[in-house]
């Protein structure tokens, strides 16, 4: 009988149910792994593959129990011929079973053509084929998709690790602070060298001024003797007038032999009012430049250093301010410094762990290349059922192809994978 | 800093390992299959070598068999994920069986990759 079909050949319903429900699964478990995109399109195919089987194998068990119900009709009929016993030959030992343990339903009895549901199990075994073809596709292209995503995403992390990195090396608390120590006391030492300077600067011309006192103290003393040097002058003068009168008095008792003595005597009167006069002059002139040299003195060196010294005090003050505000920006400066770090520091922990999780990919790779494996173990299996021919007596290996659809898979990614990528500062 | 030879055919992970291995401050050379790491460990000293097991044409096993037969002393740390026919626990059994020594497995943390670095290679970490 053309139709006749064997119910092992049914029997593989069974089990390609729990491979395809284990495909599904298998795409759930890859989804739940991880955001991949893709993976969620495998699992609805999946899911439409448990559906389809379901629904193909609730048709089988319709087909069988009608296929049964129609060999207890002919076994009540005698033998046909050579073409029947052929027939008998291939039939199951299932077939032979008592009419109890063939569950009749109402697909039972509704006498299904066994030929006409074995030619649609063949048809829709192809769209299982191409079904798996296109999720084999789909499987590989996730992971070329996902290695690629990955890849990009990799670069640009670690070049953003890498400035981190770099910018915690940079504000090294120890460094920093040890440069900004150093500098402070470079700046420390030029400031108190400078505020030294004007203090020796100041004790010098407080020499100066005491030095130039003294000199004016002796130039007038000079000038004091001077002024009583004139005074003898003034003296011997005032002498020598009373010599000259005498004199004249003398010439004019001796009458005409004391004429030329009295011209003389003139004479000599003359000169000494003349000097009367000129050391008159010299002691009033020595007055006068005693009297200048003492308010010029006065104006000219003590009032103009006492401006200065005023100014280099004003100049000493903002020194002092400058010290004090240098060490406050200084201040500032380490405590920004130290702020930034922290903050770098608790941006680059995500960034390591974010590394570290970026081997997801390789992860679903591996899980992706096994999930193409099951398709490629599927359709080899489909393609070996050749319903075309009911009277074959080749099967595949049920057992061996759930074996590789139910083989453990990829190992699952470690759970504490962050705790382990915890960064101390290097 | 030690001088260090990272071997794995799967470009991101390579590209994570070897980011890990820097940030501790290591030298690292890179390359994708066992053939390129024979030729590299030929041409060159090394404080350490980090593989992958499962990889195409010769595998991190047979590499590491290499490394023993060629450059005795060499500390080696393999990584793996497993693979569809080899579990991971079998896969780092067979790695440590084959003299690997450290067995790490995938994701790999920076933390254990650097601790198990200066473990194996104490002097050139430290320089």
């Amino acid at each position: 009988m053309a139709c006749a079909m064997p119910p092992r050949a049914i029997r593989w319903l069974g089990p390609l149910c729990a491979v395809l429900a284990a495909v599904a699964l298998a795409a759930v478990g890859t989804a739940a792994f991880g955001p991949v995109p893709g993976v969620a399109a495998i699992a609805a195919v999946g899911f439409a593959a448990t559906w389809a089987a379901s629904w193909a194998a609730s048709w089988a068990a319709s087909w069988g129990t009608g296929w049964a119900a129609a060999r207890a009709e002919a076994a009540a009929r005698p033998p046909a011929g050579p073409e029947a016993h052929g027939s008998q030959e291939t039939m199951p030992a299932a077939a032979a079973a008592p009419p109890e343990d063939r569950r009749d339903g109402p697909a039972g009895r509704d006498g299904a053509d066994p030929a006409e549901i074995q030619a649609t199990l063949a048809e829709h075994l192809a769209v299982y084929d191409r079904l798996f073809e296109r999720a084999a596709t789909d499987t590989a292209s996730v992971t070329v998709e996902t290695e690629a995503a990955a890849y990009d995403i990799m670069t640009s992390l670690r070049e953003v690790d890498g400035a981190m990195t770099e910018l915690l090396s940079f504000l090294d608390l120890s460094g920093s602070n040890a440069r900004v120590i150093e500098i402070v006391d470079q700046t420390d030492q030029q400031l108190t060298t400078n505020r030294q300077l004007i203090g020796d600067f100041l004790v010098r011309r407080d020499q100066d001024m005491a030095e130039c006192r003294q000199r004016l103290d002796e130039l007038d003393v000079a000038t004091a003797q001077l002024t009583r040097a004139t005074d003898g002058v003034q003296s011997i003068a005032r002498q020598t007038n009373l010599l000259a009168l005498n004199a004249t008095i003398e010439a004019a008792r001796a009458e005409a032999a004391g004429a030329g003595f009295a011209v003389v005597a003139r004479e000599v009167k003359e000169l000494s009012s003349a000097s009367a006069d000129t050391a008159t002059r010299i002691a009033r002139d020595l007055a006068s430049l005693r009297e200048s040299i003492r308010e010029n003195f006065s104006t000219l060196v003590t009032d103009r250093v006492e401006d200065e010294r005023g100014e280099l005090m004003k100049i000493a003050a903002a020194i002092a301010s400058l010290t004090e505000n240098m060490e406050r920006l200084v201040a500032h400066q380490r405590d920004t410094l130290v702020k930034v770090q922290e903050e770098s520091t608790r941006i680059a922990q995500p960034i390591v762990r974010l590394i570290g999780s970026i081997q997801f990919q390789d992860v679903t790779r591996q899980r992706l290349q096994h999930l193409e494996g099951i398709f490629a173990a599927a359709r080899t299996h489909l393609q070996a059922l050749d319903l075309s021919n009911p009277l074959t007596k080749s099967w595949p290996d049920v057992k061996s192809f759930a074996d590789i659809a139910l083989s453990e898979g990829p190992s699952p990614p470690k759970r504490d994978v962050n705790a382990m990528n915890d960064i101390e500062l290097f | 800093m030690a001088s260090i030879l990272l071997t794995d055919d799967v470009p991101v992970v390579r590209m994570t390992v070897r980011r890990f291995l820097e940030r501790g401050q290591h030298r690292v050379e890179e390359c994708s299959s066992a053939a390129e790491a024979e030729t590299l460990l030929a041409g060159r000293p090394f404080d350490l070598l980090v593989t992958d097991l499962w990889m195409p044409g010769r595998d991190g096993l047979t590499l590491i068999g290499w490394v023993k037969a060629n450059r005795p002393g060499l500390p080696i740390i393999a990584i793996t994920g497993g693979a569809p026919r080899a579990p991971q626990l079998f896969s780092m059994e067979e790695a440590a069986r084959v003299g690997a020594d450290r067995v790490l497995m995938k994701p790999v943390g920076m933390r254990e990759l650097l601790a198990a670095v200066s473990a194996l290679a104490p002097s050139a970490a430290k320089e």
